[in-house]
């Protein structure tokens, strides 16, 4: 018996068609990982079937849950459906709990609302779920604020929610995307197993093909509002036909960087000793880290949020006072500097930002947001400066053509390669990349990734590269230094750690994360093994 | 049902109680609106008009008193004596007073009182009116012989002034928030920007008052002044502050509206002393330019009589100099260009906070645009104004009405503010003083009149009127305002 | 989007009929504003005079117009000291922070702490009343709000990675607030000025109806307001003309302010594509 069976969903907003045609099922127990980039329409689907589009959302066929068609009913019958009969999980966990009430008051208020509980009664079953979903009130009171729990905590709150009232069927949009890798595994697992103790349904949205390559049993895939391929894993990825879905399935496993690549040269570009940044409150950030960059050399510092890699990018940009040590960039002091000195440094030490969205000012055109390092290099014709901006959008495969427009005319990988342009139009020695990667979809990632390796090979480009992304770190840099609660915990050639960790925690972090191909091969050999 | 009719008698009950409520019986009490809160309540000290509203008659007394019609009565003295010289008057007190605290009245306290308002180190306002007096001696406790160094027409009239009332040593000190007097009417207290209430005297010496309590309301809002006399929380206004408002309460018959005169002659002031004004052609052109009647219509709704001169035209005395300098524009002009202003001059106006000043003073000083004199007008709070204008003459012009009886003479005192103090002017107020009797003093007051015309020393505009407007049940408030009073001694409210 | 049109477009004409009204005063108006004729005083509305004539023989409609020039004089320029001062200091102190942010919040608590009228009243007691002296005392009023509304929209952009950019691009403080941070917290600015304009308004109407603000014979909608009290049953269209030119302006100014920030505010979302 089908759970739930979308038939020939179309939608339009507004007069643009958003869904095309899209049919899946989902029978009880079963999980169905539905995988896209941004724009597929994947989010969409799911807020379709709970009826939580935008007002003058236009739907065409039916949405079959329980035999009885969704879009059909009085938007009275989805009240009763919604929280009861199919649970949400959404991506951002700190937006999804309101942040004044304890997380038992708001696990509680399911019962209270939809079951008649009384207070005490809810309390009870609240502390029930959570210690189900893995936050047993002993260790994590049911008086905490969202705010007081970690990211894979308040995440683990959402899915008790999601949860409580023991929902047949279960969406899940992304909640994995915008957790640290050690609770990711968490999460996974915790869905995992409501699917098969309780028998609910699961549909898993996702860009990242290794998050749910171990768990499902189904996997769609969709683009531009179609689904265009679907398939039992895991067999299906031994045999994907669709081109788009082959080359998400290429672009999700990159290269690893060559042995000698990016390698560097003998002269230090970054030299910074003994760094400590201390923030309000006494909280060592940054906790007496030395490290080197050589030129042309490729760094990668990895460790999950708060190990304090971001804070000692920015310190190195010059960007964040230091409590205690010195940052030299091709020999001067950046914090010490000042007039031509500073000029001179700066212009050799250049960054990109994690948020392709958010790193370009959204009222000035593209070719002034390129042009605003060059003021480093002093007084410079407009002749040599246009030349210049376009040398640097051409560099990063953009069209000269869009200098003249705005950021919001571009999408999220296009933005990221006006930041790149941005970072190369002073000529540096050295580029900052603070998570550049980590906020783009799988291909965009993998063209990325690749343009910011051939730059390097051109230009003799040093990286510092921030990630938590051990993907990304073993396809970009030669070296990697791991780092956690601001101290180094390890370093050394990137292949070398990742296949031979000596610190625990560097273990840690390389099993929350595995890459596509361990996670396919462990469920084959677990299929093969039964 | 039964429940039911139960619940209606007890409905009926509760109305039929609740409509014997209050008793329909009138409290024997006024309730009077004032328009200022008087700055302290000893008329001895530094007095302000206000002052003399509230206490003049009804908690001070003076040797003399001055009646409802300007006349002079006897009061704490009931007879006099005057020599032929008209230098000695002897004064035969009455027996029985006494002040509000208890201390005896008798010729020691008119002595003290007099003594304390002409001594050098006097805070009396009206330090003029005992200038003349060279000694006061007690003859015995009810005979007091005041000794003059000149003669002085008016001193009787003078001693009725609220400024000369008596007031007792030991309790002078304190006489500005604790008035002790000799009145038919006792102090009772003082309540900060809001009301002054004074009750009965029961041992009052003479006849007693016929209210058993006075309350001075302060209520300087004109639109707030009407509100309470409909609503009647003010029982009378004696001067009322809107008189806009006058025809929607004609033809009410729960007030009566009184029109009388006062003493007030309302000027535009001049500061003769500073250029361009010390020249009489320019004072001469502002005469020609003023219109009276547009003015009196546009600043008191019509209320008022012209003045060509500073006398009220109710006195006996009073000659009409209102077409002294008739309303001519071209001669106005050409008198400024005369003087050496054919495109006229600028000069500043500073007025204080009252309708007919404010509104006059806009109206004023269109009309002497229209002859090339470009006035901007200055509004001042009535502190700023006393200090400003009046003590320190730092002014061009400016809108105020004199309210003080008999002040002509104010036009012979060097410090005095429009600087005028002409020597033959001077001349003609000695002659005054020497004068004894009205048909000498006549002539002497019309010169006066003319002279002040002829020189245009002021602007002089109209007499102010007194616009009582009261609950026409009460009965007995003074119509005029000879003296700067609310007299209560006679005041009662009628059954109705 | 219908809903903040209607808004909007009210707004608009509301407050484009009062600065016509104020423009056109500056060229002609029916009859001379101050000119007093009192033989005609105390007319009711007809066709020579639209709205009557005052206690003086003023034609009302004329001192109407005048008194918009004044009403939108006094409140634009306050409301402009109020922009000029408050969001230079606001984007100062979010630039610096420390103790000098800690500075210039609290001086601005300090004259938040004043209710805003009555120190208004003091100052133009002390200083004099007049125009002049009505625009400094509500432009100083005008400065905390918009140095703390400069100062919260800045705090959020600093940490945004294009400004960080302009950091490392080496821009120093004062030209990444007026190259990166103004342009982007110039919608909400233009909203609260709106705001703070009809605010003005009325605090100017109520300096004037206290006789604090224009002083005779130069026409203002308060003091004509304060003047119209006692001849209100005589002639309620005294008090009725300024009483409707104010509501007028106020609501215009207000509507016109919700309009814009509804208008600005989904534009700015709109420009990130999802």
């Amino acid at each position: 018996m089908t759970l739930l069976a979308i038939d020939r969903l179309s939608l339009a907003i507004g007069g643009k068609l958003i869904l095309r045609s899209v049919s899946l099922t989902v029978a009880p127990g079963e999980i169905l990982g539905l995988v896209g980039e941004s724009g597929s329409g994947k989010s969409m689907t799911l807020n379709a079937i709970m009826r939580l589009g935008p007002p003058g959302t236009r739907t065409e066929g039916a949405i079959r849950f329980e035999g009885a068609d969704l879009l059909a009913g009085p938007e009275r019958a989805m009240e009763s459906v919604r929280g009861r009969k199919i649970g949400m999980v959404f991506q951002e966990p700190m937006t999804a709990l309101n942040p004044v009430q304890t997380i038992g008051r708001q696990v509680a208020e399911c019962f209270r609302l939809h079951l008649g509980f009384g207070a005490r009664e809810a309390l009870a079953e609240a502390a029930e779920r959570l210690r189900r979903a893995g936050l047993p009130p002993e260790i994590v009171p049911l008086d905490r604020y969202p705010h007081q729990l970690s990211g894979g905590q308040r995440q683990r709150v959402v899915v008790a929610i999601a949860a409580a009232l023991g929902p047949k069927l279960i969406l899940a949009d992304e909640p994995t995307t915008a957790l640290d890798a050690t609770a990711r595994g968490g999460i996974i697992d915790l869905l995992a197993g409501l699917a098969r103790r309780e028998g609910a349904g699961l549909v898993f949205v996702t860009h990242d093909l290794a998050s749910i390559a171990g768990i499902a049993d189904r996997i769609a895939f969709m683009k531009d509002g179609e689904v265009v391929e679907e398939g039992s894993a895991p067999s299906i990825f031994r045999s994907l036909r669709h081109p788009y879905a082959q080359s998400l399935l290429a672009a999700s496993a990159l290269p690893p960087i060559a042995p000698d690549e990016a390698a560097g040269g003998t002269e230090p570009i970054v030299e910074a000793v003994d760094v400590s940044v201390v923030y309000g409150g006494g909280v060592r950030a940054v906790d007496g880290v030395s490290l080197t960059l050589m030129s042309g050399e490729s760094l990668a510092i990895v460790g999950e949020s708060g190990s304090g890699k971001s804070t000692l990018a920015r310190s190195v940009l010059g960007l964040e006072p230091l409590a205690a040590g010195t940052v030299r960039i091709a020999g001067t002091d950046i914090h010490r500097a000042s007039g031509g000195a500073l000029r001179a440094a700066r212009a050799a030490i250049q960054a990109v930002f994690q948020d392709p969205y958010g790193s370009l000012n959204p009222r000035h055109r593209i070719e002034r947001i390129v042009a605003e390092p060059l003021h480093l290099l002093g007084r410079i014709a407009s002749a040599e400066r246009r030349a210049r901006i376009a040398r640097a959008l051409a560099d990063v495969g953009l069209p000269p053509d869009g200098a003249r427009r705005y950021p919001h005319e571009f999408s999220g990988g296009q933005r990221q390669r006006i930041a790149i342009a941005r970072a190369l139009i002073s000529e540096p020695k050295v580029i900052v990349l603070d998570e550049a990667v980590s906020a783009l979809d799988v291909t965009t990632r993998a063209q990325i990734v690749a343009l910011l390796r051939e730059l390097s090979r051109r230009r003799g480009l040093a990286y510092l590269f921030i990630t938590h992304d051990l993907d990304a770190a073993r396809a970009v840099a030669n070296r990697v230094v791991v780092m956690r609660r601001g101290r180094v915990v390890e370093e050394g050639r990137t292949a070398a750690v990742l296949a031979q960790p000596h610190d625990p925690y560097t273990k840690e972090l390389i099993a929350a994360a595995p890459d596509l191909e361990t996670v396919l091969a462990a469920r084959e050999a677990e299929a093969r093994t039964r | 049902m039964n429940a039911f009719r139960r619940l209606a008698a007890l409905l009926a009950c509760t109305l039929a109680l609740s409509a014997c409520g209050e008793p329909q019986a009138r409290a024997n009490d006024v309730r009077l609106g004032i328009a200022l809160e008087p700055p302290n309540l000893d008329p001895t000290s530094g007095a302000a008009a206000a002052t003399d509203e509230i206490v003049y008659a009804n908690v001070f007394e003076g040797l003399t008193r001055v009646g409802a019609h300007g006349e002079v009565l006897p009061a704490l003295a009931e007879r006099w004596d005057v020599s032929p010289d008209r230098l000695t008057y002897t004064f035969h007190l009455h027996p029985g007073a006494h002040f509000h605290d208890g201390t005896t009245f008798d010729a020691s306290d008119v002595k003290y009182s007099l003594d304390r308002a002409r001594a050098a180190d006097s805070t009396n306002a009206q330090k003029g009116l005992f200038e003349p007096i060279a000694s006061v001696d007690v003859v015995d406790p009810l005979t007091v012989k005041v000794t003059l160094s000149r003669p002085a027409g008016d001193f009787l009239f003078n001693m009725g002034w609220g400024d000369a009332v008596i007031v007792a040593p030991e309790s002078a000190a304190t006489n500005a928030v604790k008035p002790i007097g000799t009145g038919p009417f006792r102090f009772s207290r003082w309540l900060r920007g809001t009301q002054i209430e004074l009750v009965r005297n029961p041992d009052y010496w003479g006849p007693p008052a016929r209210l058993d309590a006075a309350t001075f309301v302060v209520i300087s809002d004109p639109a707030a002044a009407y509100a309470a006399l409909l609503a009647g929380d003010i029982d009378s206004f004696p001067n009322f502050p809107a008189v806009e408002l006058l025809p929607q309460i004609e033809g009410d018959p729960r007030f009566a509206i009184v029109i009388g005169t006062t003493e007030g002659e309302t000027i535009l002031a001049i500061n003769n002393a500073r250029k361009p004004f010390d020249d009489l052609r320019v004072r001469q052109a502002i005469a020609h330019a003023i219109d009276r009647k547009a003015l009196i219509l546009g600043a008191s709704e019509g209320y008022g009589v012209p003045i060509g001169s500073h006398f009220p035209p109710h006195d006996p005395a009073y000659v009409d100099l209102t077409g002294t300098y008739p309303y001519d524009i071209a001669a106005g002009r050409r008198l400024l260009a005369e003087a050496g202003f054919p495109d006229g001059f600028k000069a500043t106006m500073k007025l204080p906070p009252v309708a007919y000043a404010r509104r006059g003073g806009e109206i004023l000083a269109q009309q002497l645009k229209v002859i090339g004199i470009d006035v901007s007008i200055e509004n001042v709070e009535w502190a700023q104004w006393l200090d400003q204008v009046f003590a320190n003459g730092d002014f061009d012009l400016t809108i105020v009405s004199h309210t003080e009886p008999r002040d002509i003479a104010i036009y012979a005192r060097d410090d005095y503010y429009f600087r005028y103090a002409k020597p033959a002017f001077k001349a003609l107020m000695a002659e005054l003083d020497l004068a004894g009797d009205d048909a000498v003093r006549r002539p002497v007051l019309q010169a006066a009149q003319r002279m002040l015309a002829e020189d245009a020393v002021n602007g002089f505009l109209f007499q102010l009127p007194k616009v009582g407007v009261w609950n026409a049940r009460l009965m007995g408030q003074w119509a005029n305002a000879p003296v700067q009073a609310n007299d209560l001694t006679g005041v009662y409210w009628q059954e109705p | 989007m219908k809903r903040s049109s209607a808004s909007l477009a009210i707004g608009l004409a509301f407050t484009a009929l009062i600065l016509a009204a104020a423009g056109l005063s500056l060229v002609w108006t029916p009859y001379d504003a101050e000119l007093i004729l009192v033989e005609q005083r105390l007319m009711p509305p007809s066709a020579a005079h639209w709205f009557g004539t005052d206690q003086m023989g003023r034609d009302v409609l004329s001192m109407i117009l005048g008194g918009a020039r004044n009403s939108i004089a006094v409140a634009l320029v306050a409301a402009g000291i109020g922009l000029g001062a408050g969001v230079p200091l606001g984007l100062f102190a979010a630039a610096q922070g420390g103790i000098v942010d800690e500075i210039v919040m609290r001086s601005n608590d300090l004259i938040f702490a004043f209710p805003a009228l009555l120190l208004a009243i003091l100052i133009t007691a002390i200083a004099g009343p007049g125009a002049i002296n009505a625009i400094v005392a509500i432009g100083i009023f005008n400065i905390p709000v918009f140095a703390r509304l400069a100062r919260g929209g800045a705090l959020a952009l600093w940490p945004r990675d294009f400004v960080r950019a302009a950091r490392v691009a080496g821009k120093g403080r004062l030209r990444i607030s007026l190259e990166h941070i103004l342009p982007n917290i110039a919608s909400v600015l233009i909203v609260q000025g709106t705001i703070q304009f009809s605010l003005g308004v009325l605090a100017e109407a109520g300096l004037s109806y206290v006789g604090l603000g224009a002083q005779p014979p130069a026409p203002s909608w308060g003091r004509m307001l304060a003047e119209s009290q006692t001849y209100f049953a005589l002639a309620p269209w005294l008090a009725l003309a300024p009483g409707l030119a104010i509501v007028t302006t106020v609501l215009g100014l207000n509507m016109l302010g919700d309009g814009l920030r509804d208008l600005l505010d989904p534009r700015i979302r709109r420009e990130r594509a999802i």
